[in-house]
C-alpha cells in the first residue's frame, strides 16, 4: 500500500512536469519542468525496484540529455518572445480530445486486453523480490544473452556521435 | 547393396548430359572429341542399363524410395520419389539397354557431325527424363520426365535447325505433345481433387466412381495420344523423322512414344474403373493402327514408312490395352522396341550408305551391305509377326486378348478384332514391300553404297537377336507358361480377367495371325519379287485417287492447318487488332489517368505543416489500435 | 498487488505518453516538440520496465537501458538537426519548413 501511495506522488510529480514542459512559453522553463518529470520518474523506477535503471535515469536524462537540450536553447539564443503561444479554439479542443483518447486507449483497453498471467500464479513465484534493480544480474544479462545488440548499440553511438558532428559543422554546407 | 546404387543409375545420365552440354558448350576443344564423348554417353548409359539389371536379377519386393520433400502446401505435401516395381523396372530395362545400344550406334552414325556433343548431351537428357518419367512414384514427377522426353524430343527433331523444315517439326511435334500434356494436367489434378494425394501406391487403393474414373482417364488417355501417337494427334510423328535416325529409333520408335502405353498401364486401376473409357481406348487405338498402316503402304520415304508403322504398332498396344490386358501392351512395348529400333537404326545405316530416304533410289542393297540387308529382314519378319520371332508372340497374345473380351460378351471387340486383323496383313505388307525395293532387285541409286562400320552393325546384330528372342518371355499358354505375365508384371499390373479360351480356338486364333503374315508378306513377295519399282507404280496407277490420298497422308495435316491454325490466326488478328487497340492502348491510359488524379487529390493532405502530419499521425494509429483490440 | 502497481504504472505511462503527444500537437517550435518526443519515449521505457517488473525478466530493464542509449543518440542528432535549421533559418518555427511539400 504504501509502494502505491508512494507511486502516486511520484507520478503526480512527474505528470505535472510534463505538463508543465508542454504549457510553459519560456523554454528553459520547460526544459527544467521536464527535468523534473526525469526525476520523479526516476523515483518511479526506485519505486518498481529498479535501482540501477533510476540511477541511469537520472544521470543520462537529466544530467546528459536535457542539459544538452539546454545548452542548444542557449546556443540558438531561444526567448520567449520567439515561442507562439499555444493555439486557441479548434486546434487546442482537438488536440486534447486526442491525447485524451490515447490515454484512454492506452491506459485502459490495453489493461483489459493483454492476457496477464494469473495472479496466484504470479504470487507463487519463488521470490516477490524483484531481480534486476542492481547491476550484478544486469551485466550479467548484458554480457551474456544480449552481448550482440550491446555491441550494436556501441555502433548506434558511434554513428550517432558523427552524425552529429557532421550535421553541425560549418563547413562545406551539406 | 544394389539399390543404393539406385540414383546412381537416374543419375548419371543427368551428370553426363550437364558434363557434355556444358564442356561442349564452352571448350570449342571438347566438341571436337567426338569419339569420347560418344564412348562416354554410352558407357554412361550402359552402366545405368547394368546397375537395373542386377536390380532386375535380385529383385524381391516393390520398393519406394522417397528422396525428399519437393512441395509442402498443407494439405499437399510432394514427395519426390521412385518406385522400383515389376513395371517400372520392366521400361527402365528396356529405356536403358535399348538406349544404350543406340547410343553406341550414334558414334558411328554422327562421326562427321561438328554438333555432335549436343546431339549426345541431349540423348543422355532424355535417357534420364525417360527414367525419372517410368521411375516416377508421383503424378508430378512422372509429369516432369513426361515434359523432359517431351522437350528433349523437340531439341533432337530440330538438331539439324538450320533447315527451316526441321525447326517447324520439331515445333509441330512440340505443340502437338502440349495439347496432351494438357490433359495429363488436368487429369492429374482432378485425381487430386478427388483423393487428396499425387502418390501412384496411395491412389491404387482408392475406389473411383464410373463417371469420375471415365473423365480422368480419358483425359490420362488425351496425354497418351500426344505422346503416343494416336488420332487425333499423331500427325507429329511422321514428320519427327526431321531428326537424326538414331533419335527416330530411340525417342519415335522404342521408348518416347510407348510413354502413353506405359501411362495407361501404370493408371490400369483407373482404366479398369472405366469401361467406356477402355472401349475409347481400343476403338481409337485400332483406327489409328488401320489408318496409319494404310498410309504405310503408299509412302516412299524409307523413314516415313516405317514412322506410321510405329503409330500402327502404337495402337496395336492401345488396343491391347483397351481390351484391359495392359501387361500384353508392355509386352508389345518390349518387342517392338527391340524390332523397331533395329528397323530403324538399319533405315540408318542404309540413309548413311546411300544419301538418300527415297526408297525408289534404293534396291539391292542387300549386297552391297550384306549386315544390314540380313537384319532387317530379320526385323521385317518380326514386324510381320512370322513365328518363332518376337512379333508374332507379341501380337498373338495382343489379338488373342481382344478376341477374348469380345467373347466376353462386347460384342464392339470382335470389330476391333478384325481391324487389327486388317492391320497386321497391312504390316506384313508394307514392310514386305519396304525390303524389296530397298535390299532387293537391282541398285537404282547414283552412289556407291557400302556397309556401315562395325560400331553401327554390332547394335544391329544384338537387336536382331533381341528381335528373334524376345518374344520368348511371353509364350502363349497353349505353348507353356508366360513368364512375363505369371511371374512378373501381374504384381503391379493387374489386367482386366478375361475369359479363357478354349484350346481349339486358341489354336485358330495362331493359325489366323500366322496366315494373316505369311499372305501379307506373300502378296509382297508376289507384286516386288521382279522388277519391284515398275510393280509398284503399276499398283499406283491402278489405285489412282486413292493412291495420291494416302501417299499425301489422307491430309489430315491440310485440315488441321483449316480447322484449327486458320481459326486461330483469324482470333489472333481479332485480339492484334481489338484487343490490342481498345484494351492495349486504352485501358492503360484511363488507369494512369485514374492514378494521377487520385494522387493529385492525396497531395493535398501534404500540407507541409508538422502538426498536421502529428495529427494523422495520431489519429491513424488511434485507429489502429481500436481495430486491433476490439474489432 | 504486483498486478496493482503494474496497472497504477501503466496508467501513469499512458498519461506521460498522451501528455507527450499533446505537446507534439500543440508546440508550434521544433526544440519544445522534441522535448514531447523525450517524454513520449520515456513513457515507452516506464511501460518495459513495469511489466519486466510484473513477470521479473530482464528484458524488459535491458530494453530500458537500450532506450536510454538510443534516446540519447537521437537526441544528439536531433539536435543537431535543430541547430542547422536554425542556421538555415534564423527562426525554429515551423512556417518555413516546407521544402518537401507538394
Amino acid at each position: 500500500m504504501v509502494t502505491l501511495v508512494a507511486l502516486g506522488v511520484f507520478g503526480a510529480i512527474a505528470l505535472l512536469g510534463g505538463a508543465l514542459a508542454v504549457i510553459l512559453r519560456d523554454p528553459v522553463y520547460a526544459v527544467l519542468s521536464l527535468v523534473k518529470t526525469m526525476i520523479g520518474l526516476a523515483a518511479v523506477y526506485f519505486i518498481l525496484g529498479a535501482e540501477y535503471i533510476g540511477a541511469i535515469q537520472v544521470i543520462v536524462y537529466a544530467g546528459a540529455i536535457l542539459v544538452t537540450f539546454l545548452f542548444v536553447v542557449m546556443l540558438v539564443n531561444l526567448s520567449p518572445q520567439d515561442i507562439p503561444p499555444l493555439p486557441r479554439g479548434l486546434s487546442l479542443y482537438g488536440s486534447v480530445f486526442l491525447s485524451v483518447a490515447w490515454m484512454f486507449i492506452l491506459s485502459l483497453a490495453l489493461r483489459s486486453v493483454l492476457e496477464l498471467p494469473d495472479p496466484a500464479e504470479v504470487s507463487s513465484m519463488p521470490t516477490n523480490e524483484y531481480l534486476f534493480g542492481t547491476l550484478p544480474p544486469i551485466g550479467k544479462a548484458l554480457f551474456t544473452a544480449y552481448a550482440f545488440p550491446f555491441e550494436l548499440l556501441s555502433i548506434t553511438l558511434i554513428v550517432g556521435i558523427v552524425g552529429a558532428s557532421l550535421l553541425v559543422q560549418k563547413r562545406n554546407e551539406i | 547393396m544394389v539399390t543404393q546404387l539406385l540414383p546412381l543409375a537416374i543419375g548419371l545420365p543427368a551428370l553426363s548430359a550437364a558434363i557434355i552440354g556444358i564442356g561442349g558448350l564452352w571448350f570449342a576443344g571438347l566438341r571436337s572429341q567426338r569419339n569420347f564423348l560418344g564412348a562416354v554417353a554410352t558407357a554412361i548409359v550402359a552402366i545405368s542399363f547394368g546397375i537395373f539389371l542386377s536390380t532386375f536379377l535380385s529383385y524381391t519386393a516393390p520398393l519406394q524410395v522417397r528422396a525428399w520433400d519437393w512441395l509442402a502446401i498443407e494439405p499437399m505435401r510432394l514427395s519426390l520419389g521412385f518406385q522400383i516395381d515389376t513395371l517400372s523396372l520392366w521400361m527402365a530395362l528396356v529405356v536403358t539397354g535399348i538406349g544404350a545400344l543406340i547410343h553406341l550406334y550414334s558414334i558411328g552414325y554422327m562421326a562427321e557431325e561438328a554438333g555432335s556433343w549436343r546431339y549426345f548431351a541431349f540423348l543422355n537428357l532424355f535417357i534420364f527424363s525417360m527414367l525419372v518419367l517410368v521411375l516416377a512414384d508421383s503424378l508430378p514427377l512422372l509429369f516432369l520426365g513426361w515434359e523432359g522426353v517431351g522437350a528433349c524430343s523437340y531439341f533432337l527433331i530440330g538438331y539439324w535447325f538450320a533447315e527451316e523444315k526441321n525447326a517447324q517439326a520439331a515445333q509441330k511435334a512440340f505443340i502437338m505433345n502440349r495439347i496432351g500434356d494438357l490433359g495429363l494436367l488436368a487429369g492429374m489434378i482432378w485425381l487430386f481433387a478427388e483423393t487428396g494425394t499425387f502418390d501412384i501406391s496411395l491412389l491404387r487403393g482408392y475406389i473411383f466412381p464410373a463417371d469420375i474414373a471415365t473423365g480422368i482417364a480419358l483425359l490420362l488417355f488425351l496425354a497418351a495420344t500426344g505422346k503416343s501417337a494416336q488420332i487425333p494427334l499423331y500427325t507429329w510423328l511422321p514428320d519427327a523423322m526431321a531428326g537424326p535416325t538414331p533419335v527416330s529409333a530411340l525417342i519415335h520408335a522404342a521408348t518416347m512414344v510407348t510413354a502413353g502405353v506405359y501411362l495407361v498401364a501404370r493408371m490400369d486401376f483407373l482404366f479398369t474403373a472405366a469401361p467406356e473409357a477402355l472401349l475409347v481406348v481400343s476403338g481409337i487405338g485400332v483406327a489409328t493402327s488401320l489408318i496409319a498402316g494404310l498410309i504405310a503402304t503408299r509412302q516412299y520415304d524409307i523413314k516415313r514408312i516405317l514412322a506410321y508403322s510405329t503409330v500402327s504398332q502404337l495402337g496395336f498396344m492401345f488396343a491391347a490395352a483397351g481390351a484391359g490386358a495392359y501387361i500384353t501392351a508392355i509386352f508389345h512395348v518390349f518387342t517392338h522396341a527391340f524390332f523397331k529400333a533395329l528397323l530403324f537404326l538399319g533405315s540408318g545405316s542404309v540413309i548413311h550408305a546411300t544419301g538418300t530416304q527415297d526408297i525408289r533410289e534404293m534396291g539391292g542393297l542387300r549386297r552391297s551391305m550384306p549386315v544390314t540387308g540380313w537384319t532387317f529382314w530379320i526385323g521385317t519378319l518380326a514386324i510381320a509377326g512370322i513365328p518363332p520371332l518376337a512379333g508374332f508372340f507379341s501380337k498373338d497374345e495382343i489379338l488373342a486378348a481382344v478376341y477374348a473380351r469380345g467373347s466376353a460378351g462386347e460384342s464392339l471387340y470382335f470389330m476391333f478384332w478384325g481391324g487389327l486383323l486388317l492391320v497386321a496383313f497391312l504390316t506384313a505388307f508394307y514392310m514386305g514391300r519396304l525390303t524389296w525395293l530397298t535390299f532387293e532387285g537391282e541398285y537404282r541409286g547414283q552412289s556407291k553404297p557400302h556397309e556401315s562400320p562395325a560400331v553401327m552393325t554390332l547394335p544391329l546384330a544384338v537387336l536382331a537377336v533381341g528381335s528373334v528372342v524376345s518374344g520368348l518371355v511371353s509364350v502363349p499358354p497353349l505353348l507353356g507358361s508366360s513368364w512375363l505375365r505369371e511371374r512378373w508384371l501381374i504384381q503391379s499390373t493387374k489386367p482386366i480377367p478375361l475369359p479363357p479360351l478354349t484350346h481349339d480356338t486358341e489354336i485358330i486364333l495362331i493359325i489366323a495371325s500366322v496366315l494373316i503374315a505369311i499372305a501379307g508378306i506373300g502378296t509382297a513377295w508376289l507384286l516386288f519379287r521382279q522388277s519391284a519399282l515398275s510393280a509398284d507404280e503399276q499398283v499406283s496407277t491402278k489405285l489412282g485417287p486413292l493412291h495420291s490420298l494416302l501417299n499425301e497422308q489422307l491430309g489430315i495435316d491440310q485440315l488441321y492447318e483449316k480447322l484449327f491454325v486458320q481459326p486461330y490466326y483469324v482470333v489472333a488478328d481479332f485480339a492484334k487488332d481489338v484487343w490490342g487497340i481498345w484494351i492495349g492502348r486504352w485501358a492503360p491510359k484511363l488507369i494512369t489517368v485514374a492514378l494521377e488524379s487520385a494522387a493529385r487529390l492525396l497531395t493535398r493532405l501534404q500540407v507541409g505543416y508538422l502538426p498536421a502530419y502529428v495529427l494523422y499521425f495520431a489519429t491513424a494509429g488511434l485507429l489502429l489500435l481500436i481495430w486491433i483490440l476490439w474489432l | 498487488m504486483k498486478v496493482e502497481l503494474l496497472y497504477a504504472t501503466l496508467t501513469l505511462a499512458a498519461g506521460l505518453f498522451s501528455l507527450g503527444l499533446l505537446g507534439l500537437l500543440l508546440r508550434r517550435n521544433i526544440l519544445l516538440a522534441f522535448l514531447s518526443i523525450e517524454l513520449m519515449l520515456n513513457a515507452a521505457n516506464l511501460n518495459f520496465l513495469a511489466f519486466s517488473r510484473y513477470h521479473n525478466e530482464p528484458t524488459g530493464a535491458i530494453f530500458v537501458l537500450f532506450g536510454i542509449c538510443l534516446a540519447a543518440v537521437e537526441a544528439v542528432i536531433g539536435l543537431g538537426l535543430v541547430v542547422r535549421v536554425f542556421r538555415m533559418h534564423q527562426d525554429l518555427g515551423y512556417t518555413n519548413l516546407t521544402a518537401l511539400r507538394w
